[in-house]
């Protein structure tokens, strides 16, 4: 029959569902290389169990409902079976596995188990939407290619049951008077923003993907510790086995960039922003006070390696390599929360035209080794306590090719660790809170792991910045254009309390008054950047703001240096490899506010740029995601809302349409034989009945749900077209008709077609009281919504169609 | 115009459609403004089942008999069934002839077309065994020797299901032989009205008013061997046994449909079917008798079975209208 055979096959289809989701599973839990064997023997015997289990359960099946009790049992016994299985083999072997791998276990095996009894409806769709999950799970876990081949099968099994499916529901629609019938509409509606959601996650940008991260599945992540986590980042321990597994931390193709060409901090910086130049007819450093004037010689004199310094002057040459091929080449790869703000090189004499670097400090902070859990850290103790300091972040750095021995690291450092190295001369301090390597270079491919701290910059009463007299820190070139940039700095700051919120005013006053333009670099003959960036163009690249906006806060008072680096960006952040790749055009300079003894506080005067906020909670998590999804939403905002005023008027007007193009394809296939032709014509009718607001029962006639309809008028048009669907589907083919014939069929399905438009139809069912009554359109439209609201929440709602019990069938 | 004046145009059966149509006017002539219950005596007649009629006296049990008795041009017979009615005294007895020194058969009231067995539920199992062996055979077996009944030999049994006193209610392997159970009920007030003028200056002589026959036997047998060459597509045949396993299979039903019943159901929707001037059975057709036929096989575990019924129609669906292939 039939729908025994659709049954059986929605049954089998429901298995294979299982079993991709398993498959997906061990692929996922075993990508690191336990090799197919194991994962083959796995899944034969997970098969030869369902088969064995499916034959005596179909027998169970046949003599009626199944025995609940037992069931559960064997749920519960299924997602015990891994954690007593667990328990045995940490106490036997010493080894373990993760607690959500136990659970994810756990879920398979009932799913497994399910799929043997889906013979039954009931643990047929609770198979499949389990299979789901586990499916959800493996692919988000997993970077293998045949969890993706998986994920792809499973897609294309899971839409054939859920048609299957789908017309088994609408066949034992009638079965029952207090069957319920889910909020199809509903969801639907929630299944489409589900799929929008992640297919804004796989196809979007990266800064939703990376605003999701934190809600994937892993552990070992913020705040979790776990001996058996499988992967995760900041203080987790797992970021340490990542780098004995290759797999868990770290770029595979790092084969290509052997051949690359290294890049040091000044390669690219020149890259970037263009190469930097000096006026022959201007005397540098003229405006310095005399004794920096003398420091800067003497520092050019001793200083071994030329080009430290950071020129604002630069232009871009004709050589020079498009940004775009740099782009595709990763310097290092950064594995924690961004944005991160690396700096590599700080600067504090400024003569207008080139920063100066600062010098090796005279005293280091103490640097010792400490174990912590068997693996070797640098311990960095600073010499001062700061208030504002709190918190422990953790980043890891694969370093792919940068020729700079200088580890890029975030303020505030505590301690390092990079594997097998364990002791602390490795070590040694370039500049103050500048880390380095006592090598020539960091190797290509090493892993450095950063511990840092982070500032709170909201308590405001414990922000205390000081404004000092004109040294290293705080003293400006005498010009007049910088006694410009003083005077506005001053105009900006006129109303607002001296401190940390003049620090904020200025920068958010950059960011107000002037636009980013990386391209952009002063004009030829141009004597002070700062100058031409603030009072003329107002467009500049980020060295211009964090000068300009050194020079401002230096000019009232306050200490300031500038510090370039890299700049991990979120918006690069890569979700498959869960890492933000750091290139050559990542090069980045920001200035650094001095505000207690020791504590140089990070502030981004550039628009774009952001800097590293403290580690949020799951409400500001959650937030943060809405707000990213908003954010993007209003930077598209044309196009969704384009797209919600076309989804509403095609959701307005979805029947008519619909009707329309059902005729138009019924007119272009009206069928070949007049069997054919009638029986189209009647599917035609009863699709249109469905969508003037009821479908016809399975379990009635179309001749008398038809019939029901017309009243009974024999007259009716419609009459002869049911007496032809009689007998196209019922009649013998013996049963035949000449082409007379043929030409009458066509006649009386296009009358009854034209006789029963949509609206007679939606009379007739509202007359035998199958619809509501429709209202005007708003208030329908409100009505339906509500109602539909309503069905959400309450899940279930009476059956709509032939509610009443016997003689409505009639 | 109906569907199959379309699609057998030029059938050799025009003839019997028009006298069955014939008898069914006669018929609610006699019974007014009980059209249905009319269209199931005659689907039983055409589909050579036994009708049950379970109705009060006085509703037009005995007048219906009667006019299809002289519709279809046989003989009608009247048992008014009581405890202490015997078997002989419906299937016929052996008399010592002293002439011919020999024992002769004479024949009981069921040696005729239709016959109406009033109350069968007030004679004994033993005298309504005789009666069914009748119904289920049509032969009557007396002292080893075989006497056959006519071959369009049709009982309209009655009962009362407001009397229950002193009854012996027919066991559910005897409610199986036959093939409906009806219901005449009151007729409407403007029936009632119009059968009140009606008999206004109309002879009490019972049968005076009964229509001329319209069918001669011959043509009676033929009509029923028409309707059991009624195609029934394998569509439906699967139909009827989900239906069928559907009642099986209900908490309500405490005994369903036996494979005689489903037999019976199909030649009454074949009947149907015919009825309606059709040479195919459709899925309405076997809707259409389902009641009737069911209800007097089905043992469900409420007073009234027909939201049970109802319930067993509207749980399985119909067939599909597809286009049937070569091997259905």
């Amino acid at each position: 029959m039939r729908a025994e055979r659709a049954q059986l096959t929605n049954v089998r289809l429901s298995v294979v569902l299982a079993m991709l989701a398993s498959l997906a599973l061990e692929l996922a839990l075993h990508e690191s290389g336990e090799g197919w064997l194991r994962i083959a023997c796995v899944l034969a015997i997970q098969v030869i169990l369902l088969a064995v289990g499916q034959r005596y359960v179909g027998r169970l099946a046949a003599r009626g409902a199944p025995p609940a009790g037992t069931v559960s049992l064997a749920v519960a016994g299924l997602i015990l079976l891994p954690l007593v299985y667990e328990a045995c083999l940490r106490s036997f072997t010493g080894f373990g596995r993760p607690f959500e791998v136990l659970l994810i276990c756990g879920l398979r095996d009932v799913t497994l188990g399910l799929a043997m009894m889906s013979y039954w409806p009931v643990y047929q769709r609770l198979c499949a939407s389990l299979s789901l999950f586990v499916m959800l799970f493996s692919a988000s876990i997993s970077s293998h290619p045949g969890t993706f081949a998986a994920v792809v099968l499973f897609a294309i099994v899971g839409v054939w049951w859920l048609m299957g499916n789908h017309w088994d529901t609408l066949r034992a629609r009638i079965h029952a008077e207090s069957k319920q019938d889910l909020p199809t509409q509903w969801l639907l509606l929630s299944a489409g923003i589900v799929t929008l959601l992640l297919a804004t996650v796989s196809v979007g940008e990266n800064r939703v993907a990376n605003a999701l991260t934190g809600f994937m599945p892993s552990s070992g992540g913020t705040r979790w510790y776990d001996p058996s986590a499988r992967g995760g980042v900041n203080d987790g321990d797992a970021l340490v086995p990542g780098t004995e597994d290759a797999h868990s931390f770290g770029p595979i193709e790092s084969e290509i960039f052997k051949e690359s060409k290294e890049s040091s901090l000044y390669d690219a910086l020149d890259d970037t922003y263009g190469e930097p130049y000096f006026p022959k007819t201007l005397e540098r450093a003229v405006s310095l006070p005399r004794e920096l004037v003398l420091e800067i010689e003497r520092r050019m004199s001793q200083t071994k390696q030329a080009g430290r310094e950071f020129s604002t002057l630069r232009r871009r040459s004709a050589r020079q390599r498009p940004v775009a091929g740099i782009d595709s080449q990763a310097l290092f790869y950064v594995s924690g929360r961004t944005p991160l703000h690396l700096r590599m090189e700080v600067f504090d004499l400024f003569d207008g035209i080139t920063w100066h670097p600062e010098p090796p400090p005279e005293s280091y902070p103490e640097l010792e080794m400490e174990e912590v859990a068997g693996k070797q850290w640098l311990r960095i103790r600073s010499r001062y306590s700061s208030p504002i300091l709190y918190g422990n972040d953790s980043h890891a750095l694969r370093v792919i090719s940068l020729d700079s021995n200088r580890l890029p690291a975030p303020s505030h450092l505590l301690g390092v660790h990079i594997d097998k190295v364990d002791n602390r001369h490795f070590f040694k301090f370039e500049q103050e809170g500048i880390l380095a390597l006592n090598r020539k270079k960091i190797p290509p491919l090493t892993v450095i792991h950063l511990q840092s701290q982070l500032a709170n910059l909201e308590n405001r009463r414990e922000l205390y910045v000081p404004r000092v007299g004109p040294g290293r820190y705080s003293s400006v070139p005498d010009d007049f254009h910088t006694r410009e940039i003083a005077r506005i700095a001053a105009q900006w700051v006129h109303e607002v309390p001296s401190g940390w919120d003049e620090v904020e005013m200025i920068v958010s006053r950059l960011h107000e008054t002037c636009v980013h333009d990386r391209s952009a670099t002063a004009p030829e003959g141009c004597i002070h950047p700062a100058a031409w960036f603030l009072l003329e163009s107002r467009r500049g690249a980020d060295y211009h703001f964090a000068t300009t906006a050194a020079l401002m806060l230096r000019s009232l008072g306050y200490q300031v240096r500038l510090a370039s680096g890299f700049y991990a960006d979120p918006r690069n952040y890569d979700l498959r490899s869960r890492q933000t790749p750091v290139g050559a055009d990542d090069v980045h300079v920001w200035p650094e506010v001095k505000l207690h003894p020791g504590t140089w506080v990070s502030i981004e005067p550039t628009p774009g740029y952001e800097l590293l906020g403290p580690p949020p909670g799951l409400l500001e998590q959650v937030v943060g995601v809405l707000a990213v999804l908003s954010e993007s939403a209003y930077r598209h905002r044309v196009g969704i809302i384009s797209l919600a005023v076309l989804g509403c008027l095609v959701m307005a007007f979805r029947v008519p349409l619909l009707d329309r193009l059902a005729i138009c394809w019924w007119r272009l296939a009206p069928g070949g034989t007049p069997r054919q032709q009638v029986i189209r014509g009647l599917q035609l009718l009863e699709l249109r009945c469905r969508w003037a607001g009821a479908a016809r029962p399975p379990g009635m006639p179309a001749t008398t749900w038809f019939r029901r309809l017309a009243h009974g008028d024999g007259a009716d048009p419609l009459e002869r077209l049911l007496q032809l669907a009689d007998w196209a589907a019922f009649a013998p083919l013996s049963e035949t008709s000449d082409v007379e014939y043929r030409v009458e069929v066509a006649a009386s399905i296009r009358q009854s077609l034209t006789t029963w438009s949509l609206s007679r139809l939606r009379g007739a069912l509202q007359r035998c009281g199958l619809v509501e009554e429709r209202r005007s359109r708003p208030s329908h439209m409100l009505h339906a919504t509500w109602q539909g609201f309503g069905r959400g929440i309450a899940w279930v709602r009476p059956a709509r169609v032939f509610a009443t019990r016997g003689g409505a069938a009639r | 115009m109906n569907g199959t004046e379309m699609v057998t145009t030029g059938t050799p059966l025009s003839q019997d459609f028009a006298a069955i149509d014939e008898v069914r006017a006669a018929l609610n002539a006699v019974l007014r403004g009980k059209e249905e219950v009319v269209d199931q005596v005659l689907i039983c007649l055409l589909a050579r089942g036994h009708l049950l009629i379970e109705d009060r006296p006085g509703l037009g049990k005995t007048t219906l008999a009667k006019a299809l008795a002289d519709a279809v041009g046989g003989r009608f017979a009247r048992v008014q069934c009581t405890p202490d009615l015997l078997p002989s005294d419906i299937t016929g007895f052996n008399i010592f002839n002293q002439k011919t020194r020999e024992f002769e058969f004479r024949e009981g009231p069921v040696f005729c077309e239709v016959l109406l067995a009033d109350e069968i539920n007030r004679a004994t199992p033993r005298t309504q065994s005789a009666l069914l062996e009748a119904m289920a055979e049509r032969q009557v077996t007396l002292d080893a020797v075989r006497y056959p009944l006519a071959g369009e030999f049709f009982v309209i049994a009655t009962q009362n299901p407001a009397e229950q006193h002193g009854t012996y209610p027919l066991p559910e392997a005897q409610l199986d032989r036959f093939a409906m159970k009806l219901s005449i009920g009151y007729p409407g007030r403007d029936d009632e009205v119009a059968m009140l003028g009606g008999a206004v200056g109309r002879s009490d002589e019972v049968g005076a008013s009964g229509p001329r026959p319209l069918f001669a036997p011959e043509q009676l047998r033929r009509v029923q061997d028409d309707v059991v060459a009624v195609a029934v597509a394998s569509s439906i045949r699967e139909y009827m046994v989900s239906l069928a396993e559907a009642t099986r299979n209900n908490p309500h039903v405490a005994l369903g449909v036996s494979p005689r019943g489903i037999l019976t159901w199909q030649r009454t929707a074949q009947a149907h079917a015919f009825l309606e001037h059709r040479r195919f059975v459709t899925p309405d057709d076997v809707q259409q008798v389902a009641r009737p036929v069911l209800s007097v096989r089905l043992v469900v575990d409420a007073d009234d079975p027909q939201p049970i019924l109802d319930d067993i129609l509207a749980s399985v669906p119909v067939p599909e209208y597809v286009v049937p292939d070569s091997t259905s």
